[in-house]
């Protein structure tokens, strides 16, 4: 009877404390919706800023987070992907391989700013890209690495040998093996492994505010400054001691951001389900 | 013909590989580079207290202090409640309510830092200093850690949003090493009449300590490099903050806001190399560290 009773009184502790460790999301986004949702409007997704950006919408930054995921995925995706089918099909030592793997793994340590700093010494200063849409892309493909070369690696491995083996038997070569067999099994690995690396770019603002410049239109050219949806937020708050509307703004992009990092986590949740009923089953 | 594209893919591969592999070895050099005039110039003066790039005094110890105050106060607060969390989630939840604890952990995690900066701006840093720091500061005022003005901003302020941070991160990577105690172990510990709370506390808890220790470390340097969370809670004033109310300028702050108009002084551009260089190590260290400690634990207990 008295152990029952601990265990109660154990359990209900407990529970106060997870509800405080997981209550920060709802006064987040309850103090977000409070100050932005008079923002909220279709015309902030659809219209350009005015009069530096006390009137008017944030498409600059929902085209400009778009536009610098493409860039950043298309120099990213090849690197990893080619990276990824070295490491696991033509490395045979074991040593080398985890060598590769643990300096990828450090590669994830590094804090944001660093890789920011790296960005503007490398590309903004010293390859004189300047403050642009190619430099940001080129920081943040780096900071893509990680993430996505390890989920593609892993899903790589978990491709049965026997299929490989299969496929050499009926004479394929391991350039087409590689190819043909084990990347189109491990598709959805690499969606998901894309996903997880947009979820970072889409949420990182300091290697951005070394790296681009602003931009109240969408860029035309890769040397041109680009605006995304954290920079914006960075430029408003800055901006807020002098015009308290901006807060509201930064607030309600804040909103739309949230948003669309929660529908790409469900959609790699998703995925990531589907991938290991697919391949383990 | 197909001869000669499979040898050019392949030494496609090799290249993508060392790109990807010698990115980190890139980074480093160039910052150790970098870092090499203020070095030269300034050798151990780097230490010093003050900071003053209009006088060319290049002293990081304010940096370096504010941010290990930040993080210890932050881990203070984050490690019992994230580690308790992670025990209440695996040893008193049903399997659904478990995967659905983890899904909710995964949301705080993902919400970008920045929105955390701007929440402390516009929440945590008028109630430290309207409610909070007031009442403290006049029931507690005659310890040394508690006096001070109530300004809001400063070391207790960084300490809770850094806290909030990284409370999912622990509690994420505890339940997962609290996943891997084995079941026998409970299971006997069952047998010989203990209950839930003595399971939990004795079997789970002690056993899963090195992996807890892994997910500390990785949150620690997960808390030093974070940069938006911070930037605009610690009042960014380059002293030696004593009190828990003094206001204090973090490593990473001081980077963001003025690497990019340091450049054309080239020490003070170097000075800031030396900043990033103590970031990178500090966080790779204790980074490294935790996943080693993580692979070990795995090892020893095997994925299930």
């Amino acid at each position: 009877m008295k152990k029952t009773l601990k265990d109660k009184i154990t359990f209900c502790i407990l529970a106060i404390i997870t509800i405080m460790a997981l209550s920060p999301f709802v006064l987040i986004l309850t103090k977000m919706i409070h100050m932005g949702y008079k923002y909220l409007s279709p015309s902030l997704l659809t219209s350009y800023p005015r009069n530096l950006g006390r009137e008017g919408g944030i498409l600059n930054a929902l085209a400009g987070s778009f536009i610098l995921i493409a860039v950043s995925l298309t120099i990213s995706l090849p690197i990893c992907l080619g990276a990824a089918i070295y490491l696991t099909e033509f490395v045979s030592n074991k040593k080398i391989k985890d060598i590769a793997d643990s300096l990828v793994e450090v590669l994830a340590g590094v804090p944001s700013i660093v890789f920011g700093i790296f960005g503007y010494y490398l590309f903004v200063y010293i390859l004189g890209l300047g403050f642009s849409l190619l430099s940001a892309s080129l920081t943040m493909a780096l900071m893509m690495i990680p993430i996505m070369l390890r989920t593609i690696e892993e899903t790589l491995e978990l491709v049965p040998k026997e299929i490989k083996l299969s496929a050499y038997a009926l004479g394929a070569s391991e350039w087409e093996t590689a190819w043909s067999i084990t990347l189109r099994m491990a598709t959805p690995g690499i969606i998901t492994g894309c996903l997880l690396s947009i979820g970072r770019i889409l949420g990182e603002t300091a290697p951005l505010i070394l790296t681009t410049g602003y931009n109240f239109r969408t860029p035309i050219s890769f040397l041109e400054g680009v605006a995304t949806l954290t920079f914006t937020m960075y430029e408003y708050i800055e901006l807020g001691a002098a015009y308290p509307e901006l807060l509201g703004k930064a607030a309600a992009t804040s909103i739309i951001l949230i948003g669309i990092i929660l529908a790409i986590d469900l959609l790699t949740l998703y995925l990531s389900k589907k991938l290991t009923r697919t391949i383990l089953v | 013909m197909d001869r000669v594209m499979e040898k050019v893919g392949k030494k496609l591969l090799t290249l993508s590989a060392i790109i990807a592999t010698s990115t980190i070895l890139f980074i480093a050099i160039m910052i150790l580079i970098g870092t090499a005039p203020a070095l030269r110039k300034f050798g151990f003066s780097l230490l010093g207290t003050v900071w003053n790039p209009n006088l060319g005094r290049y002293g990081l110890l304010p940096f370096i202090i504010s941010s290990l105050y930040v993080v210890v106060i932050s881990l203070i607060i984050a490690v019992p409640i994230g580690v308790l969390s992670a025990l209440f989630v695996v040893e008193f939840c049903s399997k659904r309510i478990r995967e659905f604890l983890e899904a909710l952990f995964q949301v705080n995690f993902s919400i970008p830092s920045i929105v955390y900066g701007f929440w402390a701006l516009v929440f945590i840093v008028p109630i430290l200093r309207e409610k909070i720091q007031p009442a403290l500061i006049n029931y507690l005022g005659f310890i040394p850690l508690f006096s001070g003005e109530p300004r809001g901003f400063g070391v207790l302020a960084a300490g809770i949003i850094l806290a909030i941070m990284i409370t999912p991160l622990i509690a994420a990577i505890s339940i997962e090493v609290m996943k891997l105690v084995p079941e026998e172990l409970k299971l006997s510990a069952y047998a010989l009449g203990a209950s839930k709370s003595e399971v939990a506390f004795r079997v789970t808890l002690r056993v899963a300590f090195p992996g807890i220790g892994a997910a500390i470390l990785l949150s620690l340097g997960r808390a030093v490099g974070e940069t938006m969370a911070v930037l605009w809670v610690t009042g960014n004033v380059a002293i030696i903050p004593k009190s828990l109310f003094d206001p204090c300028y973090v490593l990473t702050s001081v980077l963001v806001n003025e690497f990019g108009a340091s450049v054309g002084d080239p020490y003070h551009t170097s000075a800031l190399f030396s900043i990033a260089f103590i970031l990178l190590l500090m966080s790779i260290g204790f980074v490294s560290l935790s996943k080693f400690i993580i692979k070990r634990i795995e090892r020893k207990w095997g994925r299930r």
